[in-house]
């Protein structure tokens, strides 16, 4: 064998090809795709990255959306062999009819780790080849409508799901949920289309939404074990006085017809840790830690941020009855606080 | 015979391609999966596990890095993830790629990502120009076929001398 060109000290060039992979996924793509100029022995090793993350970091500036466009059609069509994780998530990519040539391109991939951000404009529906992608794992969306086909029968592997300001049909969007048996944690932000959700998903740990929510019912969830709710109004007029509205929070308990049935459902039973933001002290509120407490066996933990300062006397008595409710969890930690955190 | 290593207080040796051998806590070496599936198969009937491709240097720092992970309780993340940045600190090249190796072959995923990680640290935001020197990585491109491998990922080069 000829021997005499290799440099003993290159180890580089000659590791194990998963190790090289395990390099290549470490480099931002475009450092990953430079590697082809080192020799030839590099030229294709970055085509069958297991990953490609086409973020901020890959955009040079002054690139504008056609430049941009070329690039990721360059990629994909380098690109070889499966893909475990692919992300665009660049921030000013608005819909365009060639998401759907590279969602067709990559539903060959088996791809397990999909995420996927767009903004500005409208939302893009998401074409029929992505309901194909049945390896996955973990789904994060941005600014798309879902509409799948009859035939569309779940994400049989899916385990992580979220859905920022993302549209499905009424009629589909249960489905959409309760066909991915393996669910263990949903986030929806900003999905006002998501009213009225009624949630079957058995293997459900974390359920968190920050958003417009008409009602949401837990009707199959004997897992969960953390909630977190941030109830926005992005509509209340200024002008209107305080005291005559009730929070979103205050018409999100009221619009839960189940709020007596949830205390009874097992999935409370199993709750551990509680943040609720934005507590104004109203009655339904109050009413709802009440029978948090007082069902939860193994709450450990649950933090109130109140809206405002508590130093008045309302304030006081508001904490002093709090802390009065009983625990069905010994090790349960009550802390009221006002300092809301942001985000 | 696996027995031998329940009765010898959960101890296993190992023994480097120099021969060293290095006395280990059963619980420190399942940090590897390659040990882990050696112990839990009972093919491990000799009582000195002989690692062939690792030499006693890279040995007791891959050991060294089982046993941090081993022994620390997971509540310790932010102290696991401090060690793991001092560890690699100041490696030559020569002894990161042998870890790299190492932590391959013994799949020690942990050690295996960092190291990998710390490789790609040294590629990232540099010319290939340097990266060939860095790692002496011989240039066996024509000039013309350098310019066409260029000129086929230009996107990628763009800002690059």
């Amino acid at each position: 064998m000829k021997r005499k060109k290799r440099s003993t000290s290159d180890i580089i060039s000659y590791l194990p090809s998963n190790v090289t992979e395990n390099i290549l996924k470490d480099l931002p793509l475009r450092d990953a795709v430079r590697t082809s100029v080192l020799s030839r022995k590099w030229r294709y090793k970055w085509v069958t990255l297991p990953e490609l993350v086409i973020n901020d970091k890959f955009f040079l500036e002054g690139w504008d959306d056609e430049k941009v466009k070329a690039v990721i059609y360059q990629v994909l069509l380098f690109h070889r062999g499966p893909l475990i994780k692919f992300t665009l998530r660049y921030p000013p990519f608005e819909s365009c009819l060639d998401i759907n040539n590279w969602i067709f391109v990559l539903s060959t991939k088996n791809i397990q780790d999909f995420t996927f951000y767009l903004q500005g404009g409208l939302c893009h529906e998401i074409p029929c080849h992505f309901y194909s992608f049945m390896k996955l794992r973990d789904l994060n969306v941005a600014k798309c409508v879902f509409k799948p086909p009859p035939t569309f029968k779940g994400f049989s592997r899916l385990v992580n799901l979220i859905f920022v300001d993302v549209t499905i049909s009424s009629e589909m969007r249960g489905l959409f949920i309760s066909s991915c048996p393996l669910l263990e944690r949903l986030q929806l932000t900003d999905c006002a289309a998501f009213d009225s959700l009624e949630i079957n998903a058995p293997n459900l740990k974390y359920f968190g939404f920050f958003g417009i929510f008409e009602s949401v019912s837990l009707e199959n969830t004997p897992c969960l074990a953390e909630i977190s709710v941030t109830l926005v109004s992005w509509y209340t007029p200024l002008e209107q006085p305080e005291e005559e509205t009730d929070s979103e929070w205050v018409k999100f308990f009221r619009s839960l017809p189940a709020i007596e049935d949830m205390h009874l459902d097992r999935s409370f039973l199993e709750l551990q840790e509680v943040e609720i933001r934005h507590f104004s002290g109203a009655d339904p509120e109050m009413l709802f830690v009440k029978i948090l407490l007082a069902y939860s066996v193994v709450l450990k933990k649950m933090v109130i941020w109140h809206e405002h300062e508590m130093s008045d006397k309302k304030g006081f008595a508001m904490v002093k009855e709090l802390t009065r409710f009983p625990r069905a969890s010994s090790d349960a930690e009550l802390i009221v606080d006002a300092n809301v955190p942001t985000g | 015979m696996a027995s031998s290593i329940e009765n010898n207080n959960e101890k296993l040796t190992l023994k480097s391609s120099d021969g060293e051998e290095f006395l280990v806590e059963k619980h420190v070496a399942l940090q590897s999966t390659l040990l882990q599936n050696m112990l839990d198969s009972d093919c491990s009937s000799a009582d000195v596990i002989p690692l062939p491709k690792i030499d006693a240097r890279t040995l007791a720092l891959v050991l060294g890095y089982c046993k941090k992970h081993a022994d620390a309780s997971s509540s310790k993340q932010g102290e696991l993830n401090s060690f793991d940045s001092e560890f690699l600190k100041d490696m030559d090249m020569g002894a990161l790629f042998n870890l790299v190796l190492a932590a391959n072959f013994m799949e020690i995923k942990g050690l295996l990502d960092i190291a990998a990680q710390k490789i790609a640290d040294t590629i990232k935001d540099k010319p290939h120009q340097e990266v060939r020197e860095i790692f002496h990585v011989e240039n066996d491109y024509t000039p013309e076929e350098e310019a066409a491998v260029r000129e086929e990922n230009r996107w990628a080069f763009e800002g690059f001398p």
